[in-house]
């Protein structure tokens, strides 16, 4: 019995014995080349995904500085008006930013272009700020194509070329128009632009632009003001487009970038005022632009134009009558 | 663990480090690369926006003398905006140039830079001079325009406007 017992035994361990010969030795050497295989893996998908996010990051900051060397241009050609077009070769997004902080603020374009890779809109790159461009458009315009016509701003002597910019998608119905605005925007020959007296008439995919309350209208247009998204922005002059068509975040950042710039204007008149003098020209106009320079600088938002509107014209009035004017001419 | 053991992966990390020091080295080349390509590219850019700037200045308010002439710019207010401490703080920035100057052409006078003292006897106007050396100028013939009270109204003079875009930084 014993015996028999024994037999099994060293049967049983012969069998093991030889389950182990044949079975896989998973020493160090093997943890460590998985272990550094699998590091070095890793750092190959980390750097490839980071150099296409920084090659998308390069081409979106590129693409910026590009659109914001091309707006430069676009002022240049644009004062008569004309609608001007920026072709991009795949769907593009581009983000209008505006901040008033500083003397003067600034604007900023940044750019994503759409990708087939990873995600499909990146955040935008590098910006492109600029102290003396004046965009009116939405925070984000998506498409192909960037259109847009140039306006200057006068209160009362020219205080910036106003860029109005929409995408090629988006469609505006201006119902029961005033002349003026139907003359302007007709010059420009758009597609975009559809001219109704009644708002049924209006495409469905249209913004439509009233010039009367009704209903089913996007925006409002009013004497001194256009009502848009539960939001009066109030406007004078050719700021009537940048109202209509921007975002009102956007507008009235610009507005009051806009007016800074106003203010530092009437300081230069002032300089140009006193040096007349000196030459024997001298006009009254000091006391109206230092008051018109305090209140462009401390304008907080449209609602206060009303009050510059005044000082403005009061101005106007006094240049007209001077021998040698301190802007425009007899 | 035996010796020879040991030896291997000695070998493999030996190897491994060569083949990280390998795509180390590429990474750097490639970046320095990208980074040239980049401040060229930067150049380039900067370049085509003072382009488009100069030919731009006549339009700008703070140059521009009046709607009916869009070739003239207004002496008397480039002068001021040497002395408003509001574009003195920030010209830099403003123009984004290095440099930005108007060089009287014709009639031909003497007189230097034009300050309030000699004013109007004088033949370049400087705005912006960052630097006494600037890279590459791009420029536009212009009327300078003023109002001369000897002769009772507005005399123009043949003119340049000098810019030099900002020069693309190192950092």
């Amino acid at each position: 019995m014993n015996k028999r017992v024994l037999r099994k035994t060293s049967e049983k361990r012969r069998l093991l014995s030889q389950m182990n010969k044949k079975g896989f030795e998973f020493g160090f050497g093997w943890l460590f080349a998985i272990i550094v295989g699998a590091a070095i893996i890793f750092i190959a998908i980390y750097a490839t995904v980071q150099l296409v996010n920084l090659n998308k990051d390069i081409q979106n900051t590129e693409a910026a500085y590009e659109l914001n060397s091309l707006l430069t241009s676009v002022t240049t050609n644009l004062d008569s008006q004309k609608e001007s077009r920026i072709f991009f070769n795949t769907e593009t997004r581009m983000y209008n930013e505006c901040d008033n902080i500083g003397i003067f603020g600034h604007q900023a374009v940044s750019v994503s272009i759409k990708s087939g890779i990873g995600k499909e809109w990146q955040d935008p790159a590098e910006q492109a700020r600029s102290y003396t461009k004046y965009i009116f458009s939405s925070k984000v315009e998506e498409g192909k194509e960037l259109r847009m016509f140039v306006v200057p701003f006068n209160l009362p002597f020219k205080i910036a070329d106003l860029i109005i910019a929409w995408n090629e998608n988006k469609n505006y119905c201006f119902v029961d128009a005033s002349e003026d605005l139907k003359n302007d925007l007709e010059i420009l020959n758009s597609e975009n632009f559809n001219f109704t007296d009644d708002v049924e008439e209006c495409k469905k995919d249209s913004k439509k632009v009233c010039f009367y309350n009704a209903d089913g209208c996007d925006i409002i247009v009013e004497e001194n003001r256009v009502r848009k998204d539960r939001k009066s922005l109030y406007y004078t002059g050719n700021l009537i487009y940048g109202a209509i068509f921007s975002d009102p975040e956007i507008y009235e950042c610009q507005v009051k970038r806009l007016m800074k710039r106003a203010s530092s204007l009437s300081l230069l008149y002032i300089d140009k005022t006193r040096m007349l003098a000196i030459r024997g020209c001298s006009s009254t106009l000091e006391p109206e632009l230092t008051s018109f320079s305090n209140q462009a600088m401390r304008l907080n938002s449209s609602i206060e134009l009303n009050g510059i509107i005044q000082v403005a014209q009061e101005m106007e009035d006094k240049n007209d009558l001077l021998l040698c004017n301190l802007w425009g001419e007899k | 663990m035996s010796s020879r053991g040991q030896l291997k992966i000695q070998e493999m990390a030996f190897v491994l480090l060569a083949i990280m020091l390998f795509f180390g080295i590429v990474a750097l080349i490639y970046f320095a690369l990208v980074m040239n390509d980049l401040r060229e590219q930067g150049k380039i850019q900067s370049e085509n926006e003072a382009n488009a700037l100069v030919k731009r200045m006549i339009s700008i308010p703070e140059f521009s003398w009046t709607k009916q002439c869009s070739t003239c710019i207004d002496h008397d207010k480039i002068l001021a905006l040497k002395y408003v401490e509001l574009y003195n703080k920030t010209k830099e920035e403003f123009w984004n140039l290095d440099y930005l100057a108007i060089e009287q052409i014709y009639p031909k006078k003497a007189g230097g830079e034009c300050m309030n003292g000699n004013y109007p006897n004088c033949n370049i106007t400087t705005v912006i001079s960052k630097k006494i050396n600037y890279g590459k100028t791009s420029f536009a013939y212009v009327a300078l325009c003023r109002w001369n009270n000897d002769k009772n109204q507005n005399i123009c003079e043949l003119a340049r406007i000098v810019v030099s875009s900002k020069d693309v930084k190192d950092e």
